[in-house]
């Protein structure tokens, strides 16, 4: 993979760069942006080159607190999806065999249905909220990338070299510490940027229903559903405050392709 | 035929566990149920009437007996705000969402149908690129974003369509999502069959292209295309629940996601065992196709 040379991922890393770091630099810096009602729904200048909001403040600076928001949320789900797939997928990979099928079966149950039945279901009974809104990312990416390790590990498990390295006396843990639980990182790690792309559109998505993050909290989703409201008195809202995020999801995509083929290219001449 | 027969009562019983499962909700509400729904959806609703309408005097299991009964007879209970029978009510918005899944079949489809098969017949050409970017492009459009930016373009800037209530733009919106993931789908599996078949025997004889592609490449592959469709059922009706917020068409989607809101939980049961049971018609149509079309997989 060489970054230097290929023009599109150097494009889509420094913009993942520039954005995470400006809107974190403005989240832990505690910004306090002021609100204006004069400059209410007012359209883009050199000042505020996204225009304004309709409480008068500076559109680009509250997009970038609010995606800060939500990307720390998306990383905090992709990491704990992660973590979960790698623990899961590998220990029970391990494990006897009649638990494959239980595995398997629950994961069956979990995929059947869209994430969005589920998080709904939740929020019937819990309310929108931060927990409401871990439930349904969680339940949105963690049970498919089990099923990956899960799969990952089984074949790994089935390889020559497993049964060459336990006849020469190889424990348990150095089978899973050295092959098992390496390959199932390896594949999250593949997989890490195309959960957080679909991690942030689907915190969007829930927090726009209003069924995300709670009501006062700002989030990408509240963004846009503040651009709805105001669709015709400024559409720049609208068309503002979702451009930075569909362009990190493209960014976080092309990466993710990228990586796939790298490490297709390592199998292939190792 | 045993299998068969297995399999429906297979069915009947995964179904019977999420009637249980939709029916609990309100049970694991916290604290008193009844206090916890009064106070959350400010009824005036007397609490005794409430209590056995809900059947919240009743245990769990023959509550849902109760309700088992009922539903089969019908009646799906009556809603807690609006004070009518909900079973009307969720058919006609079955309808409704009904009516936009199948216009966003009838406009993504197509679409996709063309783009997969000219990429694929024609690789590492310009339309072999367009239809990865396309696929990439659509992948990453966040329905409350490009919902709201169709309908400032054909409602607000050139009006077109009503700015709600109308079924083009909601079907438009969910197609353009989806026609991304089909052609890629289509581009990637039609090209798989044209190289392994008998592709090039047939171009060899003199079929024409156009031929070729039907008979050898798409041909050989709908089977398990067709499946495929069938288990992106929850999805595409995630997404219609979703558009159908953004543009206010009602359908089952807008009632359930605005039952949640309000905690009207005799809709909420309902529409929520109807979504899920149709996730589940999908999947297994999609399954049924597959066993048909390439029985050899088994």
């Amino acid at each position: 993979m060489n970054i230097v040379r290929d023009r599109a991922l150097l494009l889509s890393i420094s913009w993942l760069c520039l954005w995470l770091s400006a809107s974190a630099l403005l989240g832990l810096l505690g910004g306090s942006i002021s609100f204006d009602i004069s400059a209410m729904l007012q359209l883009p200048e050199w000042k505020a080159p996204f225009g304004y909001d309709s409480y008068g403040r500076n559109l680009l600076f509250i997009t970038l607190l609010s995606s800060f928001k939500s990307t720390a949320f998306g990383i905090f789900i992709t990491l704990l999806s992660c973590l979960l797939a790698v623990l899961i997928g590998s220990s029970v990979a391990m494990g006897p065999k009649h638990f494959h099928v239980v595995l398997s079966r629950i994961l069956d149950a979990f995929l059947a249905f869209p994430p969005l039945l589920f998080a709904l279901g939740w929020a019937a009974v819990r309310g929108p909220g931060w927990g409401t809104l871990i439930f349904a990312l969680l339940i949105g990416s963690a049970p498919g990338l089990i099923r990956l390790t899960f799969a990952r590990s089984q074949e790994i498990l089935a390889q020559d070299f497993i049964l060459a390295s336990r006849s020469l006396g190889a424990s348990f843990a150095r089978i899973a510490f050295h092959h098992v639980i390496p390959a199932a990182i390896n594949l999250c790690i593949v997989k890490a940027p195309s959960l957080f792309a679909h991690a942030l559109i689907a915190e969007a998505t829930l927090s726009f229903l209003g069924i995300g993050a709670p009501l006062g909290q700002e989030t990408w989703g509240s963004l846009l559903l503040q651009g709805r409201d105001y669709l015709v008195e400024a559409p720049h809202i609208a068309a503002a405050t979702g451009l930075p995020l569909v362009l990190m999801i493209l960014a976080l995509q092309l990466i993710s392709e990228r990586l796939t083929l790298h490490q297709l290219r390592a199998k292939k001449q190792p | 035929m045993i299998s068969t027969a297995a399999r429906l009562l297979s069915a009947v019983l995964i179904l019977l566990v999420i009637f249980a499962a939709t029916r609990a909700i309100i049970r694991a509400l916290p604290g008193d149920p009844l206090n916890t729904l009064i106070a959350e959806t400010g009824t005036t609703i007397d609490r005794n009437v409430l209590n056995r309408a809900l059947r919240l005097d009743e245990p769990f299991l023959p509550a849902l007996m109760g309700d088992l009964r009922a539903a089969l007879r019908g009646d799906l209970g009556t809603s807690i705000l609006s004070q009518r029978p909900v079973a009307p009510v969720v058919a006609e918005r079955f309808v409704n969402t009904l009516i936009l899944s199948s216009l966003t079949l009838l406009m993504g489809f197509p679409i996709s149908l063309l783009l997969g098969l000219l990429a694929a017949n024609h690789p590492r050409s310009a339309i072999d690129r367009i239809c990865t970017l396309y696929g990439a492009l659509c992948a990453a459009l966040p329905a409350p974003w490009i919902g709201p930016l169709l309908m400032l373009c054909f409602s607000v800037w050139l009006p077109i369509f009503p700015i709600s209530g109308s079924v083009f733009l909601p079907a438009l919106t969910l197609a353009l999502i989806f026609s991304g993931l089909w052609a890629r789908l289509i581009r990637s599996r039609v090209r798989e069959s044209l190289l392994n078949g008998s592709a090039r025997g047939a171009r060899a004889r003199g079929l024409p292209e156009w031929r070729v592609l039907f008979k050898y490449g798409l041909i050989p592959v709908s089977g398990s295309l067709l499946a495929y469709l069938g288990t992106q059922t929850g999805h595409l009706l995630a997404g219609a629940f979703v558009t159908e917020i953004i543009f206010d068409w009602r359908g089952m989607g807008h009632l359930l996601v605005s039952s949640v809101l309000r905690r009207d939980y005799p809709v909420i049961e309902a529409t929520a065992f109807f979504s899920a049971a149709l996730c589940l018609l999908g999947n297994w149509w999609g399954d049924f196709l597959q066993n048909r079309v390439t029985p050899w997989k088994e």
